[in-house]
């Protein structure tokens, strides 16, 4: 056991999401953990104030200016954008902080990878295709993608999007087993249409580009991937579980 | 929001598929439904409604509608399906209520009736069986007549005991105004609420006191008991922003404050009001005295507008004409069909000499005062053309047109000499893209050399139709704009409810869903035809691990928060996590107490690991490397053999079994790299077996 190479499996998912987008020409960025509310919240059209707000629980930052921890990947997006110009193309992995009571599925602070396309003619077809792309590629295994109808503020349309099942479904069937709760599918992670007012606060017309952003948790990949049953075990620094990997 | 299948029954003639089907066309088509279950003779969808339609879709109606769009099955009963609610015609001002609001921002609205001679008593049993169905208690009948009303369309409703209020002459006042220093008030809850000039209040305008905590909760004093004879509705419209903020307040989040917080409409009251009073009168009895209704600002329809290339452009489909207007008839949207270039010429001439007022607002003002960029933004969008309200952003927003391609239906931009009205910035559009040349004003051109548009020049002050290079506005012209593109657009009249609907992408979704997201085709991205830039703290931290994980390395990722640190939080859940951590110390301690007391277990000579995350000060964050060994000996050589590996010096006199380095500093004494070290995916997956918390208690017993 001592002589065999370990790899942390976050570290592993995201040089593997790296490989993968790279090959499809996105860039890599990263961020600030600690944001303002400007990055954070108000110029990914979840103004002050509005129930929108609510859908993440933010931990604020103590300090003469207000800052919050992250709550998401999708700050990166907005600086991203305001330093470089369409067509861009662009993944962002990093941790980031949820003011939740943990427990085997939630973590106060976890993972996440952010994906961001824009140019004149990205659509939704796009992401259904870069999607099926990098979960088949990441999981080992071919599988079909559907999209749910869902709200983020910073896209629209917003979408919730399913994979079949990585375990009991074969080229569209699906016999239904216990990881996907007999349903054939499992709820992956949510995307969308960058919205019109999340690139124009960014500084690109939405008059000529649009682009699709989807962010995605590295933990439940993971788990999913590996069949690991707690995401505290990611952060836990205990080897009996690193070292499987 | 809990749903009760029979209620929304009840909205159709046709009978509804099963409760677990319409769970599947709601999940599929609008909202997540998260679970369905039999509750008495009812089944109830619990059902996920989001902010973004939370403010007509938190109602029986709201999902009703939404069913009948998607499973394309008409509702035969919509409480709201009349443009204006039916009280209008029957019923008289009222004499003996007066209402006054002291702010028509924080209170947009106020409809109220007075109903008197009505009989408190238990509701009937269709009433119960519904708001028992969705968890609701049955209070009395009156109360259970509001409670309903609001589940149903979304309105939230209260009911005052007119004979608990002061009479003055015979007449009663409400007055909604702001708390007072010291002021408070009981509740329906029977809690105490302080409130202050922060909280508005309905108020006994004879009396003085509270009444109710306007948007969140009635008073306790003024509420229905079995012995109340004469009633006053309210149904109001409060700012979403104040109920919020109230609510939050005094930790006292209702059904109502849910609403409210999320803008149901200014024009839902109405509706509340003549609901609300038909049930009480079947199931109480009583007489409309009369109503109410304090609506100052009154609102335009909003119109929006799409055509079929941008929907197909955003969705990647391949929609025909006839299917959006099928899908636009199912989501009942009134629409015209029309074509921009002429339209707007055509409808920017009816206005000719309408009054200019400066700064005139597109939704409440227009068609009846304009400013120059008000009047072609309301133009446009009656033609379905958004456009930014401002000149200058309009400016920056349009496609930029060349003086001999100028033709009818683009806009003529042009700078004055008052420095007050020019702007050199786009200023809520693209914030900070710059307008050197300046842009003041802006009008239709018209063809033939005409302008049209909304002059602000004293000797004027109307909407002007006349010659472009004779015209004084438009001295100096810096531009043209163009802002659609050829080709006819749908123009949605959006149904008053649906105050999400503005902007053309908020059609697109909705034509998208309808069509159902299931139908579009994966595509793949095209060639950008260059490589992506090498990201270099990533690319030195990937050579960093690999070094290290070759050697015998274990990566751990520790906790951020801990319980001290430079940076403190303001509100954390746990008392040893309230700050983030200064450096990966207390992390990396932890990770090999544990470790090495499990070195056995693992099967290690030595525990060896490392982390490489991001640290907090003072100053602010930095992207911290931090090994951690149990023997000392060996430390140093590998920290040479870094050093050399990475091409950088690192230090190397360290004490103690833990080096840290400020990761970035190391960074940026590096070259930039030019190419990243990518290796294949492997193709055999780890499977995890998961272990026990208490490894030698157990292996005692193996």
């Amino acid at each position: 056991m001592n002589d065999k190479i370990h790899i942390h499996p976050l570290t592993t998912l995201i040089r593997d999401a790296h490989a993968i987008f790279h090959d499809m020409g996105f860039d890599l960025a990263e961020g600030p953990e600690i944001e303002s509310e400007r990055y954070n919240f108000d110029l990914l059209n979840v103004p002050k104030d509005h129930p929108a707000r609510d859908m993440q629980d933010t931990f604020f930052v103590a300090g003469t200016e207000k800052k919050v921890l992250r709550t998401h990947t999708s700050p990166v997006q907005i600086r991203y954008m305001e330093t470089h110009k369409p067509p861009l193309r662009v993944i962002v992995p990093g941790k980031v902080f949820r003011n939740e009571a943990t427990d085997r599925t939630h973590e106060a602070q976890f993972y996440q990878i952010e994906g961001l396309a824009i140019d004149t003619d990205i659509t939704l077809g796009h992401l259904k295709g870069v999607l099926q792309t990098f979960i088949s590629t990441l999981m080992g295994k071919e599988v079909s993608v559907r999209f749910r109808p869902s709200f983020f503020p910073f896209v629209e349309p917003g979408v919730e999007v399913d994979v079949s099942c990585f375990k009991c479904s074969n080229n569209g069937l699906s016999a239904g087993c216990s990881l996907c709760k007999q349903t054939g599918w499992i709820e992956l992670l949510g995307a969308g249409m960058v919205h019109p007012k999340v690139l124009a606060g960014a500084g690109i017309n939405p008059k000529v580009y649009q682009g699709f952003a989807f962010g995605v948790g590295l933990e439940r990949l993971g788990m999913l991937k590996y069949g690991i049953d707690d995401a505290r075990l990611f952060a836990s620094g205990d080897l009996r579980f690193i070292n499987q990997f | 929001m809990i749903v009760s299948y029979s209620w929304l029954q009840s909205f159709f003639d046709e009978k509804l598929p099963s409760a677990h089907e319409l769970g599947d066309t709601l999940t599929f088509g609008a909202f997540e439904v998260e679970s369905i279950k039999e509750n008495g003779n009812d089944t109830v969808l619990d059902i996920d409604v989001l902010p973004n339609r939370a403010h007509d879709c938190l109602s029986h109606r709201g999902i009703a509608k939404e069913i009948s769009s998607l499973l394309d099955i008409p509702i035969t009963n919509d409480p709201l399906g009349s443009s204006t609610p039916k009280w209008i015609s029957g019923w008289n001002d009222s004499n003996i209520l007066d209402v006054t609001v002291e702010d028509s921002k924080l209170c947009r609205r106020f409809c109220s009736a007075v109903i008197e001679g009505v009989e408190v008593g238990d509701s009937p049993e269709w009433l119960v069986k519904y708001l028992e169905s969705i968890g609701q208690k049955t209070i009395n009948n009156i109360v259970d007549a509001t409670n309903f009303v609001m589940f149903n369309i979304g309105q939230p409703l209260h009911a005052f005991d007119r004979d608990t209020l002061q009479q003055i002459d015979g007449a009663y006042n409400i007055t909604v105004r702001l708390g007072r220093d010291g002021e408070s008030i009981k509740a329906l809850d029977g809690e105490e609420y302080e409130v202050g000039k922060n909280n508005l209040l309905i108020t006994d305008g004879n009396g003085g006191g509270a009444i109710g905590i306007a948007g969140v909760k009635g008073g306790a004093s003024s509420e229905i008991t079995k012995n109340t004879k004469n009633i006053i509705i309210e149904s109001a419209n409060f700012d979403p922003v104040h109920v919020r903020k109230t609510a939050r307040q005094l930790k006292l989040r209702t059904d109502a404050s849910a609403r409210f917080e999320n803008e149901p409409s200014v024009l839902l009251p109405p509706f509340g009001v003549t609901e609300v009073v038909a049930l009480i009168q079947k199931i109480a009895g009583g007489m409309v005295e009369g109503y109410v209704d304090v609506f100052p600002h009154k609102q335009n329809p909003y119109k929006a507008g799409v055509s079929l290339g941008e929907v197909n452009n955003v969705l990647g489909t391949e929609i025909s004409d006839i299917q959006i207007k099928s899908i636009l008839d199912r989501l009942y949207f009134d629409y015209e069909y029309v074509e921009p270039q002429k339209d707007i010429c055509a409808l920017a001439q009816t206005f000719e000499g309408v009054s200019y007022t400066f700064g005139a607002s597109v939704t409440k003002d227009a068609p009846n005062t304009f400013d120059c960029s008000s009047f072609v933004a309301y133009v446009f969008a009656q033609n379905g053309v958004w456009l930014p309200r401002m000149s200058v952003d309009q400016y920056v927003y349009g496609a930029e047109i060349k003086e001999k391609d100028l033709r009818a239906g683009d806009v003529v931009f042009s700078v004055g000499n008052n420095k007050k009205t020019t702007h050199y910035e786009s200023k809520d559009f693209i914030q900070g893209i710059e307008v050197p040349e300046g842009v003041s004003h802006c009008g239709i051109y018209l063809g033939d050399g005409k302008v049209i548009h909304a002059s602000g020049k004293e000797s004027r002050g109307v909407v002007v139709n006349e010659e472009l290079k004779e015209s004084s506005d438009f001295n100096t012209v810096v531009g043209y704009r163009r802002f659609f593109d050829d080709g006819k657009r749908y123009v949605v009249t959006v149904p008053f409810e649906r105050g999400d609907i503005r902007m053309p992408i908020d059609l697109i979704e909705e034509i998208g869903r309808v069509y159902g997201y299931i139908h579009i085709e994966s595509k793949q991205l095209d060639d950008l035809g260059k490589n992506p830039a090498v990201h270099k703290t990533f690319f030195y931290a990937e050579k960093v691990r690999r070094f290290l994980s070759g050697r015998g390395f274990s990566e751990v990722y520790t906790y951020s928060l801990v319980d001290r640190g430079e940076i403190a939080l303001l509100n954390s859940l746990a008392s040893d996590k309230d700050h983030l951590r200064a450096s990966l110390e207390s992390g990396l301690t932890a990770s090999m107490k544990l470790n090495i007391k499990n070195r056995e277990l693992l099967g290690v000579e030595e525990v060896r690991i490392f982390e490489v995350g991001k640290v907090f000060g003072k100053y602010g964050e930095h992207t911290s490397l931090g090994i951690a060994v149990e023997n000392l000996e060996n430390y140093k050589e590998l920290l040479l053999e870094l050093s050399s590996h990475l091409g950088v010096e690192l230090p190397s006199d360290v004490e103690g079994n833990i080096f840290e380095i400020n990761f970035d500093e190391i960074v940026k004494k590096l070259p930039p790299p030019v190419e990243y070290e990518i290796d294949k995916l492997k193709k055999d997956t780890v499977v995890y077996k998961s272990f026990s918390l208490y490894p030698l208690l157990i292996s005692k017993f193996l």
